[in-house]
């Protein structure tokens, strides 16, 4: 460690630290309305996870970017194409297209995902003229903290663009050792954004190891889209949870180059997944988001962070290259025998076995001119599954066409909570029901007239109230063992709540 | 010339009409859709050159449906997919050929309905009820469908809870709700009217329920004594302590009634209403395929009877596949409105 730094030399912190959680709890205290918001945020993406991750928003989502350069020193004054770099790592991460993905141990494998966003730097500003999306002020400040004071041209920063169409990113200077710090949604407008320290922005320039890859960046724009840190904030304990399923559950930081497995939390044979980009490790050794993060982030951009950002196709030409395995798994449902494209009318036929399809002839692209994150089958959900790509496509119903439902076709069903709606209540924490069935049986008027009915309904309360008992039972026995997992103590805990409002319902209607 | 009732075999209802139809020599048969496709034949034929033939086997005879000439539409079930298809598209397949077929038979019969099964279909729907029940002078409850916390909060602000009921469209035999009024526990669930509507209603106060059974001109109209059961406030809760009898509706009401059913395109139908205090009928609801028996033996309204002399007459009136010569007349519940 360098016992005296110069104020224009780089800060080089070894170990990562991000304020993310310091300024969440800031706004919590001193925010009007935060609080709310953050429960809704929550609420929504509870919602995107139980529906299995139904996105409103389908292909991939461009957001764009303003990089605010605020510099003191000229090295502060990073250059155009440090700024670009950093881009291309965003849009690499998000969209799983980082070569070092690849160094995934084999047993994480499965789980990382595509985020599906990417991001350029803005071609025009506010007022709508043309921009290179950098603005650069000169400061006289010597490392700014997480007080967000370098968002404010008063308190010597670059005031932020409109959060609601622009991602801001503040590069400058940080003091302490920060790498940088993010702002959940559901803060103002007005600090909306990231904050990085430009030493670790892109990989050029004054980019300095360990975190000269742009991962900070990467990790700061998944707290903005509402990821947690992997370990759950909770020091070092077993209780914290990101809210995410798919990551485990997980002790503390890990910092550094972990080596693999790292246990923690009874969490082996596989360990944390410290390769995460939202845990602490270093720039070379942070490589994935997965499948769940990705729900969560997606549900945000439904949600929270609906008005930001265009959602097209994939890809741009949108062409799907299956160049690490030639072989795809198509599973129908049913056995339609050949399968054919909207806007192609070649039509593919299965030689033999009519459940899976084999491309014999490698590599193969497929290529759909519209957009390939959806593609319309005239039958009934099927699930293209990629080898290489544990994720599975979702494929909506060909909306002309469904008789036998004559129901509207499931991307009606499930919208995107609309900006310009009434800010909904956060809703009940455990198992939202119809209110009419949340509102319990209150009444056994009934009773008089229909004397069986009565004793059959009790019977049948009294039946599921012990088969309720009996399974709080053999999750006590899992928990006392140690074999309770975070998932299972979560239904443990949705199940107690039901057998409660069971009860109570029993109650009253004995009561009459 | 026969009738045909759409309905299982084991109805108490269909008992008694089929009975009543039988009483008067009328030629009778059920067809129970749900012993489609395993248990029963469909076959309709169509010639290049104009010949019908479209027959239909509930039991040992095939039925030549030329020959029937009023149909009641009791409920019908749904065609069974024979369990041994497995696969879910192929079940869904299965059945939606049955209901093509079906419903392309029913479109297909030139004869007189009770109730037409696409008015049928139409005339369920609650909100639907209201408006027309509105434009036909009908006063109606102030009725609030909303999945919209805030707007089912202002709505409740605006009474007061004690003044306000809600109630849902459907009925699962699983959790069966009754109409209910507002409870200040309920007050603090209310966030949870944003993941399903919910019917939100004005109280009527009441004298006591009606039930007004109509079946084409006839209007049936029976006072169910709710006040003095043990419910108050949805009449089929304790409808075993409820008091039923038969009482005369003011002419007007009576007009506005039928209007409805003309509105709607029904031969029969069950109405629910209030009798408030101060003297004024407040429609609630229409059952287009409510129940009557319960309302027939307490108050010894002749209903059975009036839907099969319905079924009857026009039965007797003949097939157009037999009297192509003979005009037509216009068998809709409009035309038996317009002849009142
Ligand atoms: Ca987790
Ligand atoms: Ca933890
Ligand atoms: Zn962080």
């Amino acid at each position: 460690m360098p016992t005296k730094q110069k104020d224009d030399e780089p800060t080089t912190p070894t170990t990562r630290t991000c304020a993310t959680d310091r300024v969440h709890e800031r706004l919590l205290r001193e925010c009007p309305g935060y609080a709310e918001r953050r429960a809704l945020s929550e609420d929504q993406a509870w919602r995107a996870d139980r529906t299995g991750g139904a996105a409103g928003r389908t292909g991939c989502t461009t957001i764009p970017v303003v990089v605010h350069v605020v510099h003191r020193t000229n090295a502060e004054n990073i250059s155009d194409a440090q700024v670009a770099s950093q881009i291309e790592i965003l849009t690499a991460d998000f969209r799983k297209q980082n070569a070092d993905v690849s160094t995934l141990p084999g047993a994480f494998a499965g789980l990382s995902g595509d985020a599906r966003v990417t991001f350029e730097l803005a071609s025009t500003d506010p007022d709508g003229n043309p921009t290179d999306g950098i603005t650069r002020t000169r400061t006289s400040v010597n490392g700014f903290t997480d007080d967000d004071a370098v968002k404010s041209a008063g308190s010597g920063g670059a005031d932020a663009w409109p959060a609601d169409q622009f991602l801001n990113v503040w590069v400058c200077r940080l003091a302490g050792g920060l790498l940088g710090y993010a702002q959940f949604p559901g803060g103002p407008a007005a600090t909306d954004g990231v904050v990085i320290t430009h030493t670790s922005c892109g990989n050029t320039g004054t980019a300095a190891p360990p975190f000269n890859l742009g991962r900070t960046a990467t990790h700061e724009v998944g707290h903005w889209l509402n990821l947690r840190h992997i370990w759950g904030d909770d020091g070092t304990g077993c209780n914290g949870t990101d809210f995410v399923d798919d990551t485990p559950n997980q002790g503390g930081a890990n910092v550094g180059k972990p080596a693999f497995p790292h246990v923690s939390c009874d969490n082996g044979p596989n360990g944390d997944l410290f390769m995460n980009y939202m845990d602490y490790v270093d720039d070379d050794t942070m490589v994935m988001f997965t499948n769940g993060q990705v729900t969560r982030m997606q549900a945000t951009l439904d949600g929270m962070r609906s008005s930001i950002g265009t959602s097209g196709p994939c890809d741009g030409g949108g062409t799907i290259k299956f160049v690490d395995d030639p072989i795809v798994t198509l599973k129908f449902n049913d056995d339609p025998g050949s399968l054919k494209f909207r806007d192609d009318p070649s039509t593919l036929k299965f030689r033999d076995d009519p459940g899976s399809l084999k491309f014999r002839d490698d590599p193969v692209t497929l290529k759909f001119s519209d957009d390939p994150g959806t593609l319309k089958f005239r039958d009934d959900p099927i699930t293209l599954k990629f080898r290489d790509d544990p994720g599975s496509l979702k494929f909506s119903d060909d909306p002309v066409k469904h008789p036998v439902l004559d129901k509207p076709p499931p991307q009606d069903v499930v919208k995107p909570p609309v900006a310009d709606l009434p800010i909904p209540g956060p809703g009940p924490v455990v198992q939202p029901a119809p209110f009419v069935l949340s509102t319990g049986h209150h009444s056994r008027a009934w009773e008089g007239s229909y004397e069986g009915a009565y004793q059959q309904t009790i019977a049948h309360y009294q039946a599921q109230l012990q088969e309720h008992e009996q399974m709080l039972n053999d999750y006590a026995a899992a928990e006392q063992a140690g074999q309770l997992t975070e998932q299972e103590r979560g239904e443990a805990d949705q199940l107690y709540a039901e057998y409660e409002q069971l009860s109570a319902e029993l109650a009253q209607l004995q009561e009459g | 010339m026969s009738v045909l009732i759409v309905a299982t075999e084991d109805d108490v209802h269909t008992r008694a009409v089929v009975e009543a139809l039988e009483t008067r020599g009328g030629q009778v048969a059920v067809a129970d859709l749900s012993r489609f496709p395993q248990q029963a034949d469909l076959s309709l034929h169509f010639t290049c050159c104009g010949q019908r033939d479209l027959s239909l086997s509930v039991g040992e005879e095939p039925l030549d449906l030329a020959d029937i000439g009023s149909i009641w539409w009791r409920r019908p079930q749904q065609p069974l997919v024979d369990p041994a298809i497995h696969r879910e598209t192929h079940r869904m397949f299965a059945a939606n050929e049955m209901q093509e077929a079906l419903s392309g038979l029913w479109h297909a019969l030139d004869v007189f309905w009770i109730n037409d099964p696409a008015r049928d279909h139409v005339a369920h729907r609650k909100v639907g009820q209201l408006r027309v029940a509105h434009e036909v002078s009908l006063r109606i409850p102030d009725t609030l469908i909303t999945n919209n916390p805030d707007r089912a909060r202002s709505f409740i602000d605006a009474r007061g809870y004690t003044q306000v009921i809600y109630k849902a469209f459907s009925a699962l035999p699983e959790e069966w709700r009754e109409t209910r009024l507002l409870r200040p526990e309920e007050l603090a669930l209310l966030d949870n009217v944003r993941y399903a509507p919910v019917i939100f209603q004005e109280y009527v106060e009441a004298v006591y329920d009606l039930r007004i059974t109509v079946v084409g001109e006839h209007v049936f109209a029976a006072a169910i004594h709710s006040q003095e059961t043990s419910y108050p406030v949805d009449f089929r809760m304790d409808m075993a302590n409820a008091r039923v009898e038969a009482v005369e509706l003011p002419e007007d009401v009576c007009d506005k009634l039928l209007a409805l059913m003309a509105r709607m395109g029904l031969v029969y139908g069950a109405i629910d209403m209030r009798l408030r205090p101060d003297g004024e009928y407040v429609f609630l609801e229409i059952n287009p395929a409510g129940q009557f028996l319960f309302i027939e033996q307490e108050t010894g309204q002749p209903i059975a009877a009036a839907i099969a002399e319905t079924l009857l007459a026009h039965d007797r009136e003949g097939s157009p596949e037999l009297t192509t010569t003979r005009a037509r007349p216009e068998r809709t519940a409009d035309d038996l409105a317009g002849r009142r």
